[in-house]
């Protein structure tokens, strides 16, 4: 099945993509992140030392949550696609509930229920986002038409 | 079609998760002060501090995010199947 979008991989691939994409950014953000907070929490004099100690500590883990997070909606992106097929904003918002409840099962009901809902507000924000930024876009290079000069200008003479 | 630079990237990146937070710290903020009361600081600081801190990671990840992307605008030009023997020849 060939995507409509192609600035992305196709399908099972996408979920390799998203998950490596999402280890980086977690891993990075996490880095700059505690580095600052690192920094922050520890006494003076032991500034730098503490900040090295809970980015080494604590980036990694953050890159890794972000992938579990990343590759697993990618995975369930994938069957969503594959089991509608079509694709539209209800595929990612599924899948973001569906991963968001999945991960937090071991929680219990309530906890799952709380934490799917979570993820599928959030994914249908981002979506929503991600639309009305596309049409922002797209209005603001709109073909304008262009102006033939067919008529003679009488008026300005 | 031009590429777009690292530097649009981020700020477009930004731009999105800053606006994503924005959100999500409404709903959240809405749902917690439902839930639990304004707290100490009344009502539209806690709001205010919801929105503003959802509203900054996010813009912080999300920046991170898209500049880290770098292949995809590559090959966004053209359709998958003239790319496809491309790749297998090299």
């Amino acid at each position: 099945m060939r995507s409509s979008d192609h600035t992305r991989d196709p399908c099972p691939w996408v979920i390799l993509n998203d998950a490596g994409g999402a280890f980086a950014m977690g891993s990075i953000g996490g880095a700059i992140w505690h580095s600052i907070k690192g920094a922050k929490n520890s006494p003076r004099g032991e500034r730098f030392r503490g900040s090295i100690a809970a980015v080494k500590a604590r980036a990694p883990v953050l890159g890794g949550n972000f992938a579990v997070w990343g590759g697993m909606f990618s995975t369930f992106e994938c069957v969503m696609k594959n089991v509608r097929q079509k694709e539209d904003p209800w595929n990612s918002i599924t899948s973001g509930f569906i991963t968001g409840g999945l991960l937090a099962a071991r929680g219990g009901l309530k906890t799952a229920t709380a934490s799917a809902v979570i993820g599928g507000v959030l994914l249908a924000l981002i979506e929503g986002v991600g639309i009305a930024f596309n049409r922002l876009a797209a209005e603001q290079n709109r073909p304008v038409r262009p102006q033939i000069p067919d008529a003679p200008p009488a008026s300005t003479t | 079609m031009a590429q777009p630079s690292t530097w649009d990237k981020f700020k477009l990146g930004a731009l999105m998760g800053g606006t994503v937070g924005l959100g999500i710290g409404a709903v959240f903020g809405t749902f917690a002060i439902l839930r639990y009361g304004p707290g100490s600081k009344g009502y539209l600081n806690t709001m205010g501090q919801y929105m503003l801190s959802s509203g900054a990671t996010f813009g912080f990840f999300m920046s991170i995010g898209s500049v880290i992307r770098s292949q995809g605008t590559l090959e966004a030009t053209e359709p998958l199947a003239t790319r496809v023997p491309v790749r297998t020849r090299s």
